[in-house]
């Protein structure tokens, strides 16, 4: 038992000097552009029982082709430039940090597909860090397609913006399998919600496929500075179909 | 044999003598970019992009559009003046077309963030919108692109969210 008692002490203290640190991410899924809060113990690390501040050495790990490392990364830390990686001490040895990763990194959406971090007390000089990486999957942003589409995603009541009808992905069979061409109905409204304005039974573009638009610019279209928002209904040249009445709220 | 090769060696004598290193011609002054920003200009083509769903790496057809042929674009004219290589005033012929420089505003002055190396137009009372030169590349054959870039605030920075690339030939 002698014997065995030195391999198992010394497995033991190996086990220990690796310990990694727990990270838990709320929302656990979430994309670039979500606002996430990451939670880290880092009990068994290097940095366990530590009391001073401690920052995030954050990185992308996958997806970015240059200078993938968090702005923040500076190291000391404690100046202006790492306020933002600074972390907050939820409990002895647990801290969380909230951040949005776009915005974090500095960095589109795109070139975020897994992040990296590591927490630390202010300089690496001191030897308390959670010792091992902590990686951490990033959602895609997918496209997805909707039965009234728009063009571009944000707008302002100055911009031409396209209002699809998409047939191909409606639920209701009757929109979904009409064939006839659709015109649209639209009202503007002020910022009080009251009507401004309307086009009625105006002619959309047929793309095929499925597919019909319009484009308009509300300020032009409707000769107001004053429309905030729009609604408006697709129905069918051919017969009484019509699309669910959509809505659009145009940014300052 | 010996009158050639004295002949052969004369004459690499004298290609060798006769080069001399090229002399670079000064650059000169650098031409200013202002006055060929001057004359009538028609609007030749819009481009619409969607700078946040490029941003998320969506697809093309949800990224960039060519919305030239849906309003009557192609009736706006420019009329830019300038005086000597500073500039001075402009006119707004819309026509059917959107004031893309600003709705109601179709004279008045303006100016250039530098006069040596401009990138930024300001037409009066057009404030809120940046108006850029996209490119000084087709200014020597009548071609002028600007760029109008609609921000959003995120994080309290902003942020691009859709951009219109305006492409105009000079009459």
């Amino acid at each position: 038992m002698k014997r065995l008692l030195l391999p198992i002490l010394f497995l033991t203290g190996v086990v220990a000097a690796y310990a990694q640190p727990k990270a838990t991410v709320a929302p656990p899924s979430f994309t670039a552009e979500d606002e996430i809060t990451i939670t880290v113990d880092v009990t068994g690390t290097s940095l366990a029982g530590y009391t001073g501040d401690v920052w995030m050495w954050a990185w992308i790990s996958e997806g970015c082709s240059a200078n993938c490392d968090a702005p923040t990364n500076v190291n000391p830390a404690g100046g202006a430039s790492t306020e933002k990686a600074k972390m907050t001490r939820v409990s002895a040895n647990v801290y969380s940090i909230t951040i949005v990763p776009s915005a974090f990194y500095a960095k589109p959406p795109s070139e975020i597909k897994k992040i990296g971090l590591k927490l630390k007390s202010a300089d690496w000089g001191d030897g308390k860090q959670s010792d091992t990486d902590v990686l951490i999957n990033v959602e895609p942003l997918v496209f997805t397609p909707k039965v009234n589409r728009i063009f571009p995603t944000k707008v302002t009541k100055d911009d031409v913006v396209t209002l699809y009808l998409d047939q191909t992905i409606a639920t209701v069979p009757a929109l979904k399998y009409e064939l006839s061409n659709f015109k649209v109905t639209i009202r503007a409204y002020n910022e009080a919600n009251a009507e401004i304005g309307k086009i009625e039974n105006a002619a959309t573009v047929n793309a095929g496929n499925g597919l019909h638009y319009i484009r308009i610019m509300p300020s032009f279209n409707f000769s107001s500075s004053e429309v905030r928002s729009i609604k408006y209904r697709f129905s069918s040249t051919g017969s009484n179909v019509q699309s669910d009445e959509f809505s659009l709220v145009f940014f300052q | 044999m010996n009158y050639y090769r004295s002949i052969s060696f004369t004459l690499i004598a004298l290609v060798l003598l006769c080069c001399q290193p090229d002399e670079f011609p000064a650059l000169g002054a650098r031409e200013p970019i202002v006055p060929k920003l001057a004359g009538t200009w028609t609007l030749s083509k819009v481009v619409q992009r969607d700078n946040d769903a490029e941003r998320k790496g969506f697809p093309s057809f949800a990224q960039l559009q060519d919305i030239t042929n849906d309003f009557a674009f192609k009736d706006f004219k420019l009329v830019l003046s300038v005086s000597g290589n500073a500039p001075a005033t402009f006119t707004v012929q819309a026509g059917n077309s959107p004031n893309i420089i600003g709705s109601g505003i179709s004279s008045g002055n303006w100016s250039v963030d530098d006069v040596n190396y401009p990138s930024k137009i300001t037409f009066s009372g057009s404030s809120g919108t940046s108006i850029e030169l996209g490119s000084f590349a087709g200014l020597n054959n009548g071609e002028m692109i600007f760029k109008l870039i609609r921000t959003q605030p995120k994080a309290g920075v902003p942020e691009a969210v859709v951009t219109y690339q305006y492409s105009f030939t000079k009459e």
